[in-house]
């Protein structure tokens, strides 16, 4: 009789040594508590499915963070195609127009003013802002997480920062000075 | 140059470039002061941290979640080693399973379809003509020039107007295919279904980076490579066909 997932220790100690920074990313990635637990939650069954692949591998932060990064994508590209679908039917809805923040010094305003900038991103254009500002990774590794040249990932970084720089700006004399 | 500057990679050749050209250009020093500054306020950003009952909780869901699942492979395959007996046994069936089906002498061609081989020959015509079509488009955006800086010859509104008639049409064709139990071409229309919707929804300026992101799924999904297949299945006799079409 073999072990349940969770009692089996080389996956316990997966589970419980990357959830804390992989929670990170997918909150970042997602930007909602909620949508961040059930991609997690998916990626650490994909990581039991490919548990022996990854068994040869050195990096299991890398390869976590791959599955994150891929979920996530593939996640966002069943929605779009939804959202497409809808737009075929003339019933898509229309977005919701940012809603610019009206004091600048109020900490919960400033961080919805940032969710909103994020949200208005690409996912491809989030990813790749997401894993080289907030987890700190060189553009290379970026483009390796994604799976695209290195010169996509950072034509993806610049669009993204150019996006935020216009949707910010309103934050950025008044904060910053 | 200015990406290699906000983002901490540039060498020094590409830095004084950078900077010559700073000095000369009141827009470009604009547009990285702003892409500067949106970098401090995005780094304001907090995140919640789950606490200890949080991740108690999310602990017994993934459990839940992971109670029926199988073994990883490389168990699997142990307990075959372990066991010469049972792979013994596994490969005689698997072998009984295909003499039975791949090398069983094909019955002679009935002189008239049935009803269910119209329909069904109807939904594979249909099937045909969408992959001829997402082939051509493919091809197209396969062989277009990554590097341009002409929007007007990547033509982006076009294919994405032809992306989203395809998307359309998959969501039908999706349904008929599953009716007439071709799950390997459901499969294919599904992939180039999700692939064409992200052409479709590409901005309407110049979007290299989405087209980037595009051309590498289908790279990686080798859809020019199963549609092939599919054309090649398609010119195969139908009695042949309905014995390989689930295969893989």
């Amino acid at each position: 009789m073999t072990a349940a997932p969770l009692e089996n220790a080389e996956f316990r100690r997966l589970v419980e040594t990357h959830r804390q920074r992989l929670y990170r990313l997918a909150i970042d990635l997602t930007g909602d508590h909620d949508e961040a637990q059930d991609l997690l939650q998916e990626v650490f069954v994909r990581a039991w499915r490919g548990l022996d692949a990854f068994r040869g591998e050195a990096d299991a932060a890398t390869w976590l963070r791959r599955i994150t990064v891929n979920t996530f994508l593939n996640t966002r590209r069943s929605a779009r195609l939804e959202l497409v679908r809808l737009e075929s039917d003339g019933s898509a809805p229309e977005p919701a127009a940012p809603e610019p923040a009206r004091d600048p010094a109020d900490a919960r305003r400033i961080q919805e003013a940032i969710a909103r900038a994020l949200d208005g991103l690409s996912p491809g254009e989030r990813t790749a802002f997401v894993l080289r500002h907030y987890q700190e990774l060189a553009v290379l590794e970026v483009a390796r997480a994604m799976g695209v040249a290195e010169g996509t990932a950072k034509s993806l970084l610049f669009r993204a920062t150019h996006k935020l720089a216009g949707r910010l700006a309103h934050l950025q004399t008044e904060t910053l000075s | 140059m200015i990406a290699d500057r906000l983002f901490g990679e540039p060498d020094a050749a590409s830095s004084e470039a950078l900077d010559r050209h700073l000095a000369q250009c009141e827009d470009c020093r604009r547009t990285l002061a702003g892409m500067e500054a949106a970098l401090g306020v995005a780094s304001m950003r907090t995140r919640p941290e789950p606490d200890a009952a949080t991740w108690a909780s999310f602990d017994a869901r993934l459990g839940e979640r992971l109670r029926d699942e199988r073994v990883p492979q490389r168990t699997r395959v142990l307990w075959l080693r372990a066991r010469p007996w049972a792979a013994a046994v596994a490969f005689l069936g698997l072998g009984l399973v295909l003499g039975r089906t791949v090398l069983a002498p094909v019955p002679a061609a009935p002189d008239a379809p049935s009803a269910v081989q119209t329909v069904a020959g109807d939904v594979l015509e249909r099937t045909t003509a969408y992959l001829d079509r997402s082939r051509l488009l493919l091809l197209d955006i396969a062989h277009s020039e990554g590097g341009t800086d002409d929007p007007a010859a990547l033509d982006l509104p076009r294919r994405s107007r032809i992306a989203r008639e395809l998307v359309t049409e998959a969501a039908d064709l999706g349904e008929a295919l599953s009716a007439a139990d071709e799950r390997r071409l459901r499969a294919l229309v599904a992939d180039l279904e999700s692939i064409l919707a992200q052409l479709a929804a590409l901005e309407t300026g110049l979007d290299l980076p989405g087209l980037e992101l595009v051309r590498s799924e289908v790279e990686s999904r080798a859809l020019l490579f199963r549609i092939d297949i599919e054309r090649l299945r398609a010119a195969e006799p139908r009695q042949t066909r309905s014995r390989t079409r689930n295969d893989a």
